[in-house]
């Protein structure tokens, strides 16, 4: 085979019946990149015996991890979320369907809920399995909603090359988003933000003869941040900052309102607020980083709600 | 030389009926319909998904990719040869 460029490849996913097993692609889905990787974790010998080179290697365990970066289509973001550390509650009903994400403190992904994710790249097919979503970041660029993926799976190995087919779903973009600081109080000085939920899994491996890769993957302690940068007006703000104050956060990115994604985030505390004069022609900005913890409340730490044609099983 | 018709159903269960879908080299088609497809289309459909490979003798030569019929669809769509009726070939398909 020729060498090959990026733009020829594709990616696709499904949800596995059995953990560890492939499952052929029933979702695909345009990506930005990703980067997702075998890796094994070799034992190279270097016994003591009258000779002081690498002896050879000796197979150890391997796993699966990189990034998977992607359009936050309101139509593929559940996927992800689903094989992430959460409950998603499906309501609604054909052709309307909303999916809430509450996360949970599971050690492990719900059964049912891990993915195959199967990537193409110059005609040779990766067929990744048991992968869950460690960490996963919202973002802007330029406007667009991104949707960026850490994954750790289980194991690799050649697939039959599927066809893809893809709905025809337009991204978030500009003039899409209302955010709210705190919840119901739209504010017009901030231009971007970034939601990051991090599980910190890590993948688990068992003495066995069925294979070399992970058993499962185990969640860690999760961390939850937000960022984005406002405008500095007065200091309102800063102030809070000072004294820890908690607020309640809404982000919402809306096409119709069957076509949305929102995040609550009900206490959000500013970790840091930076902010300085950097040059004369230069906007006085802050850049705030928000703590996002645990709510008594509401039971929660934050919700994704997610607005859709979508219809997952 | 005649060529073989196929007719392309779309029925992914996680899409609305009615829903747009993109099936890169055929073109875009409604969630729930059945269509035949045109010569031109399975045409398309061959050339979006050939693939180059290495000669023996140094050149680089491009392969048409499989027909409709023989392409690894994902579940919910399907293709089948519409038994008896065959359209006029444009090129070396079979």
């Amino acid at each position: 085979m020729p060498a090959g460029i990026g733009g020829g490849g594709f990616m696709g996913l499904a949800f596995e019946t059995t953990l560890n097993t492939y499952t052929a692609p029933t979702k695909f889905f345009p990506i930005r990149s990703e980067s997702l990787k075998y890796v094994q974790d070799t034992q190279w010998r270097r016994p003591i015996r009258q000779n002081v080179d690498n002896l050879g290697g000796v197979a150890g365990n391997v796993h699966v991890e990189g990034d998977v970066e992607i359009e936050a289509l309101e139509d593929v973001v559940p996927y992800f979320l689903y094989a992430s550390r959460a409950t998603t509650v499906k309501s609604g009903s054909t052709p309307n369907f909303v999916y809430t994400v509450t996360p949970n403190s599971n050690g492990v992904v719900a059964s049912g809920r891990s993915l195959s994710l199967t990537v193409v790249r110059n005609g040779i097919v990766f067929g990744y399995t048991g992968c869950v979503v460690s960490s996963y970041k919202f973002s802007i660029d330029n406007g667009q909603l991104i949707m960026s993926n850490s994954i750790l799976g289980s194991d690799e190995a050649v697939q039959s090359m599927p066809t893809p087919a893809y709905p025809t779903t337009a991204p978030f973009g500009a003039g899409q988003y209302n955010i709210q600081i705190p919840t119901a109080t739209q504010v017009f000085d901030a231009d971007g933000f970034e939601f990051n939920c991090n599980d910190n899994a890590e993948a688990q491996f068992r003495l066995k003869n069925t294979g070399r890769g992970a058993q499962f993957i185990k969640y860690g302690e999760r961390e939850v941040t937000l960022t984005m940068d406002r405008d500095f007006i007065d200091r309102t703000e800063y102030d809070a900052f000072k004294a820890l104050t908690a607020q309640t956060i809404t982000l919402i990115a809306t096409k119709s309102v069957n076509n949305s994604i929102t995040w609550v985030l009900p206490v959000a505390v500013k970790d840091t607020y930076e902010l300085g004069l950097s040059g004369q022609g230069d906007l006085i900005r802050a850049s705030i980083a928000y703590q996002v913890t645990y709510d008594p409340a509401t039971s929660k730490p934050f919700s994704i709600a997610v607005a859709t044609q979508e219809n997952i099983t | 030389m005649a060529k073989t018709a196929y007719e392309l159903s779309v029925n992914l269960p996680n899409m609305a009926k009615g829903a747009e879908v993109e099936i890169p080299g055929l073109g875009v088609f409604k969630n729930g319909s059945t269509q035949q497809l045109e010569p031109e289309q399975v045409e398309s459909f061959r050339n979006f998904h050939s693939q180059l490979s290495d000669e023996e003798d140094g050149s680089v030569v491009s392969n048409v990719g499989p027909t409709p019929l023989k392409a690894n669809w994902p579940e919910g769509v399907t293709v089948a040869t519409v038994s008896g009726s065959e359209v006029q070939d444009k090129g070396g398909d079979s």
